[in-house]
C-alpha cells in the first residue's frame, strides 16, 4: 500500500472514530447517559424532534458535557497541530511547543493573575477581571515566544539551536517565577495555581468554547496550509530557501501561529503536556512524515486523545476529578519513553 | 532575452565578517554549457562563495547576476538554480522517492509528471533501487546521491525565466570511485545539454578530467583561473596547496594528470 493510500485510509478511520469518541465523552460521567439518548437529544436540538426526551439529560448535555467535549476537541487539535508544526520547524521529531517556552510562559501569566490579580485588576471592569487569568496566560505565552525568538535571532537569521537553548533558559525562569508565586499565595490561590499547572477542562462554558473556537479553529486551519513548506524545512533552512521558500518569513508566521495556539489553549485549560508530542509521533509511525497528511491527521487524533484523557480524568477518582495534565503525562510519558527506546536502536 | 545576460556572473564579490575578509575581489562567469570547478585548500572560501552565489548570504561588496538580475523572486530563482549542499541533516523517515519529490516543490507540474521526473532523476544517479528505502537508513553516499537526484528534479524542466545552473558543493565527498565518476559524468552531460555547472571539489584529477575551466581560491582570493592545462601546473599547485606534484598528460584524455610526489 503506498503512503498516499495509507493516508486516505487513516483519514477515513479517524473520521469514523471521531463521532464515536465524542458520543462516549458526552455519555461518560457522574450520570451516565446512553448513546441512543444522546443521539436523540442532539437530533432534537437540530430540529428533527422525536418528542420523548429526558429534560435532566438535556440539561447535563447542554450545560456541562457538550461544551466540555467541544473544548477538549478544540484544545487537543490545537496542541497536536502546534506540536507537529514545531517539530517540523525545529527539524526534530522530539520537539514540543513547551520547549520554546510558550506553555510555561502562559502558565506564569495565569499564575500572576491568580495570585496578584486582585491587586493588578482592582478597579477594572468586572468582565476584564473574570478573564484576567486567560488574558495574562495568553500574554505570557506571546511575550515568552517573542523573547525566545529575539534571543535566537542573529544577523544571519534564526539559529534553531540558540532558540532551543533560550527556550530552556526561559522555561527555567518561568519555573522560578511560578515557585515564587507559590510562596506568596494563600491556600485557595495555591489550589487554583496547582490546578492551572496540571490542566483541566472543568471550566468549560459555552462562552469559553466560543472564544476558544473563534481563535483556535482559524489558527489550526492556517497551520494546515504549511504542509509543503514544513516538508521543505525538514531538509534544512538553506535547502528550503533553495526550493524557493522565504524561510525567514514562514518561520515568523509559524512561531506566531504556534504561540497563539498554545497560549490560547493554556489560557482555557491550563498546561496539558505530551499531546503535542505524542500525537504527531503516532501519525508519523502510521503514514510517514509528510506534513500535508500529518497536520490534519494530528488535529483529528489530538482532539480525540484529549477527550479520552478527559474521560479518564473525570471517572478514575469520581466523584472527584484528576487534573487532565496528570492523565496525559501518565499516558504520554511512558509511551514517549518507549518510542525513544525504539528509536535509539534505529537511529544510531 | 539578450545572450549577454544569459550567464551566472560573479562581479567583484567580497565578504567580510567582523572586519575579517572571507572573500575578496572574486570575478568569474559561468556560462550555460560549461563545467567550472572551484578548487582550493580548506578554509579558502569555497563554501562561502557558494553561499553568496546561491543567494543564501549577501556579499559585503560586489554582486552576483543570475541571468542578468540580482533580484529574482525566490520561487523563480528556484527554477533556475539548483544547489546541492555539502551535507544535509534530514532526520525524518521520508522514503528516498519522497525526498526527491521535495525537489519538485517550486515546480508547477502535476503529480504524474512529478513522479516520472523523480524516477528519471533517481535513475540518473543510479538510485532507482533506493526509491522505497527510508532516507534515515541510507548510507552517506546513498544519501548524497538521493539529494543529487532531488536537485536535478528541481531544475529538470527548461525555465521560461532563463538558463539553468547547477551548483554542487563537494558532490563526490562521500562516494565510492565508481559513483564519483558517475556523478561527474552526469554533471558533464547536464552541461552538454545546456546547463551551467559549478562544482566545488578536492580531487585535482577529477577536476582536470571533467571541467572546462578551473577557478582556484586561496585565502579568499582567486589564485588562478583558466583551463585545466593552464591552471594545474606544478608551480600553481605548490603555491596553493603546498604539495609537490608532477603533471603529465592523461594517457587517454586531453587533460592534465597530477601525480603526488
Amino acid at each position: 500500500m503506498s503512503r498516499n493510500q495509507q493516508g486516505v485510509t487513516l483519514f477515513i478511520a479517524l473520521a469514523c472514530l471521531l463521532p464515536v469518541v465524542m458520543i462516549i465523552s458526552i455519555g461518560v460521567g457522574a450520570v451516565a447517559i446512553p448513546a441512543s439518548e444522546i443521539i436523540a437529544i442532539l437530533f432534537d436540538r437540530l430540529g428533527f424532534g422525536s418528542g420523548a426526551i429526558n429534560e435532566q439529560s438535556v440539561l447535563i448535555i447542554e450545560s456541562i458535557r457538550l461544551p466540555r467535549t467541544l473544548l477538549g476537541l478544540i484544545v487537543g487539535s490545537a496542541l497536536a497541530v502546534a506540536g507537529a508544526s514545531m517539530q517540523g520547524l525545529f527539524r526534530n521529531p522530539l520537539a514540543d511547543p513547551s520547549i520554546i517556552g510558550v506553555a510555561s510562559g502562559s502558565a506564569l501569566g495565569a499564575g500572576i493573575a491568580i495570585v496578584l490579580g486582585g491587586v493588578l485588576f482592582a478597579g477594572m471592569p468586572s468582565l476584564l477581571q473574570s478573564y484576567s487569568v486567560s488574558i495574562l496566560a495568553f500574554a505570557g505565552g506571546v511575550i515568552t515566544t517573542w523573547l525566545v525568538y529575539k534571543m535566537g535571532t542573529g544577523s544571519n537569521g534564526t539559529s534553531v539551536a540558540t532558540m532551543l537553548l533560550a527556550g530552556v533558559a526561559i522555561n527555567a525562569l518561568a519555573g522560578a517565577g511560578m515557585g515564587m508565586l507559590n510562596y506568596v499565595a494563600d491556600d485557595t490561590m495555591l489550589r487554583n495555581l496547582t490546578f492551572w499547572q496540571m490542566g483541566s477542562l472543568g471550566g468549560a462554558t459555552w462562552e469559553l468554547v466560543l472564544i476558544c473556537a473563534s481563535l483556535l479553529v482559524p489558527v489550526v486551519l492556517f497551520l494546515g496550509r504549511y504542509g509543503l513548506v514544513l516538508n521543505a524545512l525538514l531538509l534544512g533552512e538553506s535547502e528550503a530557501r533553495h526550493l524557493g521558500i522565504d524561510v525567514q518569513k514562514v518561520k515568523l508566521q509559524l512561531i506566531f501561529l504556534t504561540a497563539l495556539a498554545v497560549g490560547v489553549s493554556v489560557s482555557v485549560s491550563g498546561v496539558i503536556g505530551f499531546v503535542g508530542l505524542v500525537v504527531p509521533h503516532l501519525i508519523r509511525l502510521a503514514v510517514g512524515p509528510d506534513h500535508r497528511i500529518l497536520l490534519p491527521a494530528s488535529a483529528m487524533l489530538g482532539g480525540m486523545l484529549l477527550l479520552a484523557a478527559d474521560m479518564v480524568s473525570r471517572t478514575i477518582v469520581a466523584p472527584a476529578e484528576l487534573p487532565i495534565g496528570i492523565v496525559t503525562a501518565l499516558m504520554g510519558a511512558p509511551f514517549f519513553l518507549s518510542l525513544l527506546w525504539q528509536q535509539r536502536k534505529r537511529i544510531v | 532575452m539578450d545572450t549577454a545576460s544569459n550567464t551566472l556572473e560573479v562581479l567583484e564579490v567580497g565578504v567580510e565578517v567582523d572586519g575579517r575578509s572571507l572573500l575578496r575581489g572574486i570575478n568569474f562567469v559561468l556560462k550555460p554549457g560549461e563545467v567550472v570547478s572551484v578548487l582550493g585548500p580548506n578554509g579558502a572560501g569555497k563554501s562561502t562563495l557558494m553561499k553568496v552565489i546561491s543567494g543564501e548570504r549577501k556579499p559585503s561588496k560586489g554582486q552576483v547576476l543570475l541571468n542578468g538580475r540580482t533580484d529574482w523572486p525566490l520561487n523563480h530563482q528556484a527554477l533556475m538554480l539548483g544547489v546541492l549542499p555539502q551535507s544535509s541533516s534530514l532526520s525524518f523517515p521520508f522514503t528516498a522517492e519522497e525526498v526527491v519529490l521535495l525537489g519538485r516543490i517550486p515546480c508547477s507540474s502535476n503529480h504524474e509528471e512529478n513522479r516520472a521526473i523523480v524516477r528519471a532523476a533517481l535513475e540518473k544517479v543510479d538510485g532507482l533501487h533506493l526509491r522505497n528505502r527510508h532516507y534515515t537508513t541510507l548510507s552517506g553516499g546513498e544519501r548524497q546521491r538521493v539529494h543529487m537526484a532531488r536537485v536535478l528534479a528541481q531544475i529538470w524542466n527548461e525555465c521560461a525565466h532563463g538558463q539553468r545552473y547547477l551548483l554542487l558543493d563537494e558532490p563526490t565527498s562521500a562516494l565510492d570511485p565508481a559513483h564519483q565518476q558517475l556523478t561527474l559524468k552526469m554533471a558533464r552531460q547536464e552541461a552538454d545539454q545546456g546547463m551551467g555547472v559549478m562544482v566545488i571539489m578536492h580531487d585535482l584529477n577529477l577536476a582536470a578530467r571533467y571541467s572546462d575551466r578551473i577557478v582556484i581560491l586561496k585565502n579568499g582570493q582567486m589564485a588562478a583561473e583558466g583551463t585545466p592545462h593552464q591552471v594545474l601546473t606544478p608551480h600553481i599547485i605548490r603555491q596553493v596547496f603546498d604539495i609537490d606534484v608532477s603533471v603529465s598528460n592523461h594517457p587517454a584524455y586531453d587533460c592534465p594528470l597530477v601525480v603526488n610526489h
